[in-house]
């Protein structure tokens, strides 16, 4: 009996416990809920957030894996009550969009959104958000390329979709800057194999410098790149540069250097966005702001430079990431 | 030896640099400041080569020892930079400001307002080579770095930059021990650094304090 009465004193004592951090998280205004995708690049990301606001804020983080519902986005936000909601992924943009609409009486909290695919799209349709964009801009690829090669890089190809025509005239203003004039070519968002080719091979004649490839699934389709980017890029022996590591691979044949987001960088700059909104010195929320990521990693296929003629300045090689050699 | 000074080269590789010179002292070159302090803390080094406000933040390392130094100074100018027009020194109140991080959120904002004289807001990055993007996406109303930088960033872009003056010097990089009988082992290892390692870390020669 008296052990009976003990365990039972031990469970209420374990349970009453176990909630101390939860009510004393409820009680904490200053409460960050970070929302993050499963996976090692997200995870980097938060990992810039936690060490630049680890100090400062209460930070909890709750990964978003497959299994995670609603109910369990409803239930996080119920209990930790949070002054600030950081979006990790597209998963977590996309579940907390819809937590949103299905709670449409509610105030929501700041939200910023990281490492998410065109997360300007996504933002839309998110209140009191903003976030930043995990395309590199072209003006940041360029730059670096321009230093990297011995040849100029003053005119660069772009080939893109209609829907991509505002991220583009974006881009080219940001290249006008650095003086990199950016030779776009449009084409419907429909597409076929012909009508790529035709456009490629049009782009390819302007007398550019180099190319720009976007990300864009649709136009970088394997069928696409089996049968259109892959055969006309062989003769086009001027820098390739790509934002996906995977396409500089050398037995594609294909980019030359790629530039793609540094992910801890990232988490650093969001929290400098976060920091500013808990400091209440932005005010900026609610129009859905998009801010430029600022933060690369670069990979140079020298191999492929090298086969493709194009000289390199040597002393520059040890500011890359990554070189295939 | 600890490093901590963000170059436009990687981690790993200046450390390759740095132990190539001096192979009986076990280097470590951080990119991260969170790192570093972490490192520093759990397992406390014997010298740290960084900047003066980095090594006076630690209790073990108050006084740097080693100085680097260019040009016969020991340390540089710094100045505010901004696009198409310089920027107004006296009203820097409220400008939003780009700096490298060298020492964490809070302690970077209240060090660089304490050198400003004004209650700026900060845009922090954690690279060199990305201070320059702040301006060119319009977060920031001007950088603040050395002239030294201005005048590297100023060869290599072509936005239209201008630098204005502040009458701000700071220390060139150093390097603290914390064991003065040690400082001779240290000083015979930057001596025999190249001039490409020296220069990456802004300094042409050193000198004890």
């Amino acid at each position: 009996m008296a052990t009976k009465i003990m365990l039972k004193t031990m469970i209420l004592v374990w349970i009453a416990l176990s909630f101390v951090p939860i009510m004393a998280i409820a009680n904490d205004s200053g409460v960050i809920l970070i929302l993050r995708a499963s996976g090692g690049k997200f995870a980097e990301t938060s990992k810039g957030i936690k060490d630049d606001l680890g100090d400062d804020f209460n930070l909890i983080e709750k990964v978003i894996k497959p299994e995670i519902t609603l109910r369990d986005i409803e239930n996080y936000i119920d209990t930790i009550k949070p002054k600030l909601i950081v979006l990790v992924g597209n998963t977590p943009i996309r579940l907390y969009t819809n937590y949103q609409k299905q709670n449409p009486e509610r105030q929501f909290p700041p939200s910023v959104a990281l490492s998410a695919l065109y997360v300007d799209r996504l933002i839309t349709q998110v209140k009191n958000s903003l976030g930043i964009r995990h395309e590199i801009p072209a003006v940041t690829s360029l730059v670096n390329i321009r230093s990297l090669v011995k040849q100029p890089v003053k005119r660069v190809g772009v080939l893109y979709r209609q829907w991509m025509k505002d991220y583009i005239e974006l881009n080219a203003a940001f290249c006008r800057q650095e003086g990199i004039e950016l030779v776009g070519v449009e084409i419907p968002n429909s597409i076929s194999i012909q009508k790529v080719k035709y456009h490629l091979k049009h782009l390819l004649n302007k007398d550019i410098d180099a190319l720009w490839v976007v990300n864009d699934n649709a136009l970088l389709s394997s069928r696409l790149m089996q049968n259109v980017w892959v055969p006309n890029i062989k003769q086009f022996n001027k820098p390739v540069v790509v934002g996906v590591e995977g396409l500089t691979a050398t037995a594609l044949n294909f980019g030359t250097f790629s530039v793609v987001p540094d992910q801890y960088a990232l988490g650093v700059q969001g929290a400098g966005l976060i920091g500013d909104i808990m400091d209440e010195q932005m005010w900026e929320l609610g129009k859905n702001k998009i801010y430029e990521p600022l933060s690369v990693k670069k990979l140079l296929n020298l191999k492929l430079m090298k086969k493709r003629n194009i000289q390199v300045n040597e002393s520059k090689l040890e500011t890359l990431d990554y070189l295939i050699q | 030896m600890y490093v901590f000074y963000p170059t436009d080269i990687r981690p790993k590789k200046m450390e390759k640099h740095i132990s190539k010179h001096c192979p009986e002292i076990k280097t470590i070159v951080f990119g991260k400041v969170k790192d570093f302090e972490e490192q520093t803390h759990r397992a406390p080094p014997d010298a740290i080569l960084s900047f003066t406000p980095v090594i006076n933040k630690n209790k073990h390392f108050s006084n740097p020892y080693i100085q680097g130094i260019r040009n016969e100074l020991t340390h540089e100018k710094f100045v505010l930079v901004s696009m198409n027009k310089a920027i107004e020194v006296g009203n820097l109140n409220s400008q939003k400001i780009g700096v490298l991080d060298i020492l964490g959120r809070r302690p970077m904002t209240d060090f660089i307002r304490k050198m400003l004289g004004a209650k700026v807001k900060l845009s922090r990055v954690t690279k060199t080579e990305d201070i320059l993007n702040l301006l060119t996406f319009g977060f920031v109303d001007a950088i603040f770095v050395s002239q030294y930088r201005y005048e590297k960033y100023s060869r290599e872009s072509q936005l239209p930059l201008v630098a204005t003056d502040l009458n701000i010097k700071m220390d060139l990089v150093a390097l603290a021990v914390n064991n003065e009988a040690s400082k001779n082992l240290f000083f015979k290892c930057v001596n025999r650094l190249d001039s490409d390692t020296n220069a990456l870390l802004g300094v042409d020669k050193w000198q004890l304090k």
